[in-house]
């Protein structure tokens, strides 16, 4: 991959393109406004997002907690609380507009065409069901099939994400499954009915390392089998390093860099993402280089900082970091699109990270 | 409750963590490969509460008898073999009334619509109540505050008030005190399975099936009910010793069955002026509502520690 991809592109899509150009379009966003109305005051957790996502693809969305990557997910499925008012200029499922859709209609989406896995596999099955039964139930809902079938296409599905003994682990409950079983019972169940596209919303985060790379390749490996897509909501780079195709990266409700995952690991071109990377140990040069965390905490959302919302915490900051407010094309043409008015100045390759590549 | 996420068993590792509090009836079954019988594992648990067990074999005993009560009872309910009150003598076991009808059989009739009568006001009960408590948990809103304050209302009125107002208009018999009992003891249930609503709707499996494309309706009865029944199972064996208490409480009023229907409460009510003469009239059908009043609690703390591991070395 080179960013020579995105040469071109000067249209404000700048950054949702695809390098994967020949997948059909699955989701498209544009400019999507997701905020939570409390008593004191609106909170924007989502402020202007566009993306999309095309077949065959991994779109890993990246940032710290609060900066936006849940609650974007939330918004496509409809899952927000009811303080949540979400706005956008379109927001298409495969060029249906989920925005006005009907309850019956999300209904069928969730699960039979968008499909959510969990970050805590446990408290994401419920206990009192057999594993096999929940996901024979999930299979029931979305599709005319007769119970015999659905529990037999269940134990399938097991089979499918690499859980051995299928069969007779289907009559247990989730509380008799380890960690990553649990997980990738979980992937069982999102993939019943062959969704389209896949949101993994921290999927690895409470899993054992060891673990954790079997879960990524088990994705991987259906994502290819189904033909479909990935959303990655992580904060683990290593993860995105390892499996996605084009990292997005949030910061307080915003984008703040997106592009293929080389261009975001090794010509990084907005601070936060260079910070982030910073923070994180590297695996080949152990010692040498102390890390360096992101100074200062995430800003409250209720309570934005003026322009930038990064300025006060970024090195390269300015005078007119904290008056104007970047968007994605401000990092200047010819690049992937940053959100930063000094993109030419961060420092580039930043990566050992992605040295660790598989 | 039980949905606490335990530890992560290292990888590969196959068997449940077996000190892992799981769902009601399959936690902590520690073979693996076999199928697994939940049953098994919760009779595994109530046995050891020894209480509990004898307590069960007491409560088969009484639906023997109250299901036999043709075949057991030497005499029937209202036959009268004497004309006045006897001690207890190898002919009448437990004595006659005042009228000369054989106490003993009475009391084994008594078993008969004591059962019946705290079943099938448990039972209503349990209906209205989880309907009610799952509906305001659940939607929250309008819909919770008016439930809620419909059961406040309710429970702020003594039910024995509200109980002889009902057989006042409805008559005294054995369907009025179910009625009244069952319409009353909802407003607890409700209670309980609201607020284990409340908490379980917030769980993120919820937030899963939602996700997964579930309608709600399925996800409030199939997946969050039976996360919630626990507590109404064990509410509900203290809930029927209760009715028949109270059952034995509104007959001694006056609110409850007629003569000559054998109701324990309504025996003692009869035999209560002339405890000095008679003490046999009163004591037998006493005992027989201690009995089984106290088997019902006995069974409700067996389902407890039976059900719910955690709870288990406390009280």
């Amino acid at each position: 991959m080179s960013d020579g991809q995105y040469n071109g592109v000067t249209d404000t899509t700048d950054g949702i393109r695809t390098p994967r150009s020949d997948g059909e379009v699955l989701l498209s966003i544009r400019n999507l406004r997701t905020r939570f109305v409390t008593e004191d005051g609106d909170v924007p957790a989502v402020n202007g997002v566009s993306f999309e996502v095309r077949r065959g693809e991994v779109l890993s969305v990246v940032g710290e907690s609060g900066s936006g990557k849940s609650v974007t997910a939330m918004s496509i499925l409809g899952l927000l609380p009811s303080t949540a008012r979400i706005e956008a200029d379109h927001m298409l499922w495969r060029g249906e507009s989920l925005l006005n859709a009907g309850e019956n209609r999300m209904r069928q989406v969730r699960g039979g065409e968008i499909a959510m896995i969990f970050q805590d596999p446990l408290s994401a099955l419920n206990p009192v069901h057999k594993v096999g039964r929940q996901i024979a139930e999930m299979i029931l809902i979305h599709e005319s099939v007769s119970k015999k079938e659905a529990e037999s296409r269940a134990v399938d599905m097991l089979d499918l994400v690499g859980i051995p003994q299928a069969a007779s682990r289907a009559g247990m409950y989730p509380h008799e499954f380890s960690g990553g079983m649990r997980q990738r019972a979980m992937i069982a169940m999102a993939i019943a009915c062959s969704p389209d596209l896949l949101i993994a919303d921290e999927p690895t985060t409470a899993l054992d390392v060891t673990v954790q790379a079997q879960v990524l390749e088990v994705l991987l490996r259906l994502k290819d089998e189904l033909n479909s897509a990935i959303l990655l909501i992580t904060h683990d780079l290593g993860v995105v390093a390892g499996i996605s195709d084009r990292v997005m990266v949030m910061y307080a409700g915003r984008q703040a860099e997106v592009g293929t995952t080389d261009q975001v690991f090794y010509r990084t071109r907005h601070p936060y993402t260079l910070g982030l990377m910073r923070s994180l140990p590297r695996l080949d040069d152990v010692g040498s280089e102390p890390l360096m965390p992101i100074t200062g905490a995430p800003p409250s959302l209720l309570r934005l900082p003026s322009g930038c919302a990064f300025h006060p915490r970024c090195p390269l900051a300015r005078e007119r970091c904290s008056k104007d407010v970047p968007d994605l094309n401000s990092g200047g043409l010819g690049h992937h699109p940053s959100a930063c008015f000094y993109a030419d100045e961060v420092s580039g390759d930043s990566a050992g990270l992605a040295g660790g590549r598989a | 409750m039980t949905i606490t996420p335990s530890s992560l068993p290292s990888a590969g590792g196959v068997a449940g963590p077996p000190d892992g509090p799981g769902g009601p009836g399959g936690a902590g079954i520690s073979d693996v490969g076999a199928a697994t019988s939940s049953w098994r594992e919760f009779w595994r648990r109530y046995r050891k509460n020894k209480m509990a067990v004898v307590a069960l074999a007491l409560l088969i005993v009484l639906i023997i008898l109250a299901v036999f009560a043709d075949q057991i009872a030497p005499y029937r309910f209202d036959e009268r073999p004497l004309t006045k009150t006897t001690a207890p003598s190898w002919d009448h076991l437990f004595g006659t009334d005042q009228i000369g009808r054989d106490i003993f059989s009475r009391v084994i009739y008594g078993a008969r619509i004591s059962l019946r009568i705290g079943i099938l006001a448990t039972v209503i009960s349990v209906v209205i109540g989880v309907v009610a408590g799952a509906v305001s948990g659940f939607f929250g809103g309008w819909v919770d505050t008016i439930i809620s304050r419909f059961v406040d209302v309710f429970l702020s009125i003594p039910y024995i008030v509200l109980a002889v107002s009902i057989a006042a208009v409805m008559g005294r018999s054995e369907n009025t005190v179910i009625i009244v009992l069952g319409f009353t003891g909802w407003l607890a249930i409700q209670r309980v399975v609201r607020s284990s609503f409340l908490q379980l709707k917030e769980l993120e499996f919820v937030e899963a099936a939602t996700a997964l494309g579930y309608g709600r309706w399925r996800i409030m009865f199939r997946h969050i009910l039976p996360n919630a029944l626990q507590p109404v199972i064990v509410y509900s064996a203290i809930a029927v010793g209760s009715a028949i208490l109270a059952e034995a409480a509104l007959s001694f009023l006056g609110a409850g069955p007629v003569d000559p229907t054998p109701a324990w409460g309504l025996m003692v009510f009869t035999a209560k002026g002339r405890l000095k003469p008679a003490p046999y009239e009163l004591f037998f059908p006493a005992v027989a509502i201690v009995i089984t009043v106290l088997a019902f609690l006995l069974i409700g703390d067996g389902l407890r520690d039976a059900l719910d591991p955690k709870m288990k070395n406390r009280s």
